[in-house]
């Protein structure tokens, strides 16, 4: 049975095969499939592979990365057959959008966004399924945002210019500013998408609960994440 | 801090597609004379016999990869501004297409080396449906800290076919 996997590829240099692992149930016991070896080379692994020895399409499937040494890696996560994680879907849409990035960089801008957004530890346990479209954008944007700081970093890291032969390159405060200004727009319209970074006021029915007066109002700025309680 | 990273990002962006390939000879063809050359006469009388490569060689190991560079032809502006100096150190006597390619270190993983390049035409750069081989080169340091930054080369047309069976 032909079954796709797709999967975010390593950041190791010396990764050398690919095992993966077939299960009934999502926590196991998992058994080993198939070694592939023909997994391209760093930095440029492959993202998906269709293995022909599953037992059947609905199975829970899990890869591990062995390196050139004979060291086999943390098995992933399972996730079953025919779906793909969120991390891989949102990084899939990263590199789309901006295929110059640094590939290691993109997926552990992806990983932080989505564990920090869907409050979760293990950003792998959740599919495509698990979130809207428009989160799925909102998140897309967001990880663009976090991978362009990078960048910046870079270009106001290296100098301003330099000259090497017949090849040189100046970094001009306009480039920075409008990176800047990118990363500015990026970051505004992923907080809109995904509906934070607003600033929310309640405001309460007078309560009175220490008996020594009341309380009129409770502010909550969501955008600095703190509560601020006005007594009268 | 090296300014490499920089660099790549530039081809990546800007930079022209490219490819390098380089071939080694590992078993030598049974046409070659005792001198060493190759004999096409010999392939004539033993059609169902493979075609060497230019360099006499039956088995080669190739190291063949699509690479981004910056390619000029050598009458491009950019070009005219360098040095009579330059220029003649890149390419001797000018010739009508050659072109001046700036290309890095690696890319893909794959390592470029464009020192003793063939001139048969077994190591070429194809770019722009044209192949080219590399008549100099240069590997040119990063004045940051002083590392190898990218190479510098001077391509010349190559005027004929490859061998064929």
């Amino acid at each position: 049975m032909k079954v796709r996997l797709d999967f975010v590829p390593p950041s190791d240099p010396d990764i050398a095969k690919l095992h993966i692992y077939e299960s009934v149930a999502e926590e196991g016991p998992y058994n080993e499939i198939e070694v592939v070896t023909v997994i391209g080379t760093y930095p440029n692994y492959i993202t998906r592979y269709t293995t022909n020895l599953a037992t059947a399409v609905d199975r829970w499937f899990a890869i591990a990365w062995e390196t050139d040494q004979g060291i086999i890696g943390d098995m992933s996560a399972g996730l079953q057959g025919g779906t793909r994680t969120l991390v891989h879907e949102v990084f899939s849409r990263l590199m789309q959008r901006d295929a110059t990035l640094n590939e290691a960089i993109a997926v552990q801008a992806t990983e932080f966004v989505i564990a920090e957004y869907m409050k979760v530890l293990d950003p792998y346990d959740l599919t495509r399924e698990s979130v809207t479209w428009r989160q799925l954008e909102g998140l897309t944007l967001m990880a663009l945002a976090r991978s362009s700081i990078q960048t910046f970093l870079m270009e106001g890291a290296s100098g301003e210019s330099y000259t090497a032969g017949l090849v040189s390159q100046k970094s001009d405060s306009s480039t920075k500013a409008s990176l800047d200004n990118l990363i500015d727009y990026l970051t505004k319209e992923a907080n809109r998408l995904l509906g934070i970074g607003n600033a929310w006021v309640f405001v309460l029915p007078d309560i009175d609960p220490t008996g020594l007066g009341g309380v009129s109002s409770i502010s909550w700025d969501h955008s600095r994440l703190a509560l601020t309680v006005n007594y009268e | 801090m090296s300014n490499v990273p920089r660099f790549l990002k530039r081809l990546e962006v800007s930079g022209s597609v490219a490819e390098y390939h380089r071939e080694a000879g590992t078993v030598p063809c049974p046409c070659r004379t005792a001198l060493g050359y190759r004999n096409l006469r010999w392939h004539k009388e033993n059609p169902a016999q493979p075609m060497c490569n230019e360099q006499g060689y039956v088995t080669v190991a190739t190291t063949a990869t699509t690479v981004r560079a910056f390619v000029q032809p050598v009458q491009a502006g950019a070009v005219r501004r360098l040095t009579t100096e330059y220029i003649m150190q890149l390419f001797g006597e000018v010739e009508a297409d050659d072109h001046l390619g700036i290309f890095p270190l690696s890319w893909n993983n794959v390592v470029l080396n464009f020192y003793e390049w063939s001139q048969s035409g077994e190591d070429y750069i194809a770019y722009d449906g044209r192949r080219y081989v590399v008549v100099s080169a240069n590997k040119i340091p990063d004045p940051a800290d002083g590392m190898p930054h990218h190479w510098e080369v001077g391509l010349r047309l190559v005027k004929t076919e490859r061998p064929t069976g």
